[in-house]
């Protein structure tokens, strides 16, 4: 009978659940550091995304080997890919929408390469995703996005 | 494996026969002790999780600009999944984890449109 060998099977598995459990939580509680201390909205972004793929894989692992049911199994997993899909993009859309409306950098970033790439005008890069669509324009007004079209190249301002 | 030991245990000492008292009692105190490193591992995980909301709480309400405050919603959304999955390892239950797809979703989507709201308003703060 197994079950009268020192170490059971049931006991490594929660040993390192447990151990998976810690590293989540650590990775959890720095990126909620991260977010609070850095200085720029960029690097909060960089500390967020980071810390919460691998701190909610480690935490959903040890729910996975802890309770070892097949329907935690397969949710966690699913969970585990949304997450590593869905976390870059809401980064990304973030990251251009304060590009876009000129978030602040920190005081020592030492380069921005997107700033000098919208002013070359051989690159043609133009905030064109965050443009003004058809809904926004003035009836009247002969400007091309009244046309419906999208309004290329020039960002749109709060009045 | 607790529940089989006891079951055999039970069983043995309805027939008549000689319990192995000593050998049950190895084999369950190791599975005993993980248990409640995990169940210790997973209160601190409480302390953690609501350390963590508490400072996100606190950079929403503080944040100098709107993507600030995006970002530390995002990440507000994701404690919330994490207090989930500590509940689960606490309270053994499967009940809570259909939340967890549930609230990271609404979190994705919040935070897509929050970043077209501020891309659209022109104004980081």
């Amino acid at each position: 009978m197994n079950s009268l060998t020192t170490l059971s099977f049931d006991a490594v598995l929660d040993f390192v659940a447990a151990g998976l459990l810690l590293v989540g939580l650590c990775f959890m509680l720095f990126g909620a550091v991260g977010v609070a201390r850095l200085p720029d909205c960029y690097s909060k972004m960089h500390a967020s995304s980071k810390c919460t793929t691998l701190g909610l894989t480690g935490m959903l692992l040890a729910a996975c080997l802890h309770l070892g049911d097949t329907i935690v199994v397969s949710k966690s997993i699913v969970t585990v890919v949304f997450t590593f899909v869905a976390m870059p993009i809401g980064s990304h859309l973030l990251a251009k929408a304060a590009h876009h409306v000129g978030a602040p950098l920190w005081s020592r970033t030492v380069a921005d390469e997107l700033a000098e790439d919208k002013l070359d005008p051989t690159k043609a890069i133009s905030d064109s995703e965050f443009g003004c669509w058809e809904e926004d324009a003035i009836p009247g007004d002969p400007s091309p996005t009244a046309t419906g079209q999208m309004n290329v190249g020039k960002p749109v301002r709060a009045a | 494996m607790i529940d089989l030991l006891q079951n055999t245990m039970l069983t043995l000492a309805a027939s008549g026969a000689e319990v192995p008292v000593e050998a049950a009692h190895t084999a369950v105190s190791s599975e005993l002790t993980a248990r409640r490193v995990l169940s210790f591992i997973s209160n601190v995980g409480i302390v953690f999780i609501c350390l963590g909301m508490v400072l996100c709480v606190w950079r929403v309400l503080r944040g100098p600009t709107l993507i600030d405050r995006a970002i530390a919603g995002d990440l507000l959304a994701i404690h919330v999944v994490a207090f989930v999955i500590l509940a689960t390892i606490n309270f053994q239950t499967l009940v809570l984890f259909d939340a967890v797809l549930i609230i990271s979703i609404l979190g994705f989507v919040s935070t897509v449109a929050t970043a077209q709201y501020i891309a659209r308003r022109g104004t980081a703060t």
